[in-house]
């Protein structure tokens, strides 16, 4: 990969994977950090990255890394400092979405980390199950339950969403 | 759309699980962001963390990074072992780079934990701990290894390396604190463990079964520090001196 084609790769790749790490972190900083330095890390190894065939889950499979950590890393430091969870999250203006969101960080991290690579990221379920080091039954596990939590949060199969308030 | 979607664990909600996908799909659509800075900066930084032994940049420190970098760059060296830990290590199951593949401007240490067995030290955060390795029989596996395990008690008869032949009877021991380590080609596992049946050994004397022991109070520590995924490179050879004569491999 030419340094033009990898600054081709980044400035395509960059605003996809932002979002989808938004949707992993429902933070849009700490997206977007992770993300940066999931970038620098592929050009850093570049060799391995290209080895692998598929760049841009290479570089979604590092942020992601990324975002458990540090999150693992602030929640941690916040119950030891404040002893209570994880930072409130600030509702944008798209109430569905910040109910969304919200819901999305109540789930345990492995079940937020099978519902985004499955629905959003169109990973199939041994895809998932290969990226998350976990078997294929306990990944349709953690999605199934995944997705039962996030059906109390959201009004499930309705299909009337737009200006509905979602419980 | 939602049909590569389905599976047949629960075929009742694969309507909300399309719905849910739609949804997904929208808010990250909605949360895109433009990269803040350019191509060329991205690889910039992987260039320069190369060169100067990753040291914490944060982007936004990227102008006083430079200033460090021009009047740090001989004091850095000896830091090298104790790379400070901003982001965490890729973890074992990314597709992984067997051998160590650096760029071709210098050699990374990218670890967070580095283990010098011809010192007996530990490297972590900027404090070295004293170790003690495997004995020359059963020496510890050297390379690149990421953290794949973690247990606060865990018996050591199970674990591979057939037992501490310093403290013998390893069938019966259990270790707290015990971290798991898998190579990078994965092909070869050890333990970082406290050495609570032999807690002088650590910095004097070569003991265990192929595995990095600890002072108990160290062990307790680094559990802290390391979690799934964190890289421990071990470095060294096995000393002779203090282990047992028969045995100078």
């Amino acid at each position: 990969m030419t340094e033009d084609e990898f600054d081709a790769f980044y400035a395509a790749a960059f605003p996809r994977l932002t979002g989808q790490l938004y949707a992993f972190t429902g933070d849009h900083g700490e997206a977007q950090d992770v993300v940066q330095e999931a970038f620098v890390r592929a050009w850093h190894r570049r060799r391995d990255f290209l080895a692998d065939g598929a760049p841009e889950a290479w570089v979604r499979t590092v942020a992601m890394r990324l975002a458990v950590s540090r999150w693992r890393r602030a929640r941690r430091w916040l119950e030891l400092v404040r002893r209570i969870p994880p930072p409130e999250f600030v509702p944008g203006p798209d109430l569905e979405h910040a109910a969304l969101v919200t819901a999305l960080r109540t789930l345990p991290e492995a079940q937020r980390m099978a519902v985004v690579l499955h629905h959003l990221c169109d990973l199939s379920v041994e895809q998932v199950a290969s990226e998350t080091g976990a078997p294929v039954g306990t990944v349709k596990a953690r999605l199934a339950r995944g997705r039962a939590a996030l059906a109390r949060v959201l009004a499930p199969g309705e299909g009337e969403r737009e200006g509905d308030r979602v419980r | 759309m939602s049909d590569d979607r389905r599976y047949d664990a629960d075929p009742h909600d694969t309507g909300y699980a399309g719905e849910l996908s739609g949804a997904l799909h929208t808010l990250a659509a909605e949360h895109q962001s433009a990269p803040p800075v350019p191509g060329a900066e991205i690889r910039r930084l992987a260039v320069r963390r190369g060169r100067r032994l990753r040291t914490t940049v944060v982007v936004a420190g990227i102008a006083a990074a430079a200033a460090l970098a021009v009047t740090l760059t001989a004091g850095l060296r000896h830091d090298s072992g104790s790379v400070r830990r901003t982001t965490p290590a890729t973890g074992p199951g990314l597709h992984p780079s067997p051998s160590l593949t650096p760029t071709s401007t210098a050699t990374p240490v990218v670890a967070d934990a580095l283990v010098d067995l011809t010192r007996m030290t530990m490297t972590v955060d900027g404090r070295a701990l004293p170790v003690s390795s495997g004995v020359p029989e059963q020496p510890t596996p050297t390379g690149r290894f990421t953290v794949f395990g973690k247990y606060r008690i865990r018996p050591l008869s199970t674990g591979n390396g057939t037992g501490g032949s310093g403290a013998g009877g390893a069938e019966e021991l259990k270790a707290p604190w015990v971290i798991e380590l898998l190579s990078a080609d994965r092909k070869k596992t050890t333990l970082i463990l406290a050495l609570t049946y032999d807690p002088k050994a650590p910095g004097r004397s070569p003991t265990t079964g192929g595995w990095i022991g600890l002072r108990e109070a160290d062990a307790k520590w680094l559990y802290t520090r390391l979690d799934k995924g964190s890289v421990v490179l071990v470095t060294g050879r096995t000393p002779t001196v203090g282990a047992s004569p028969s045995a100078l491999s």
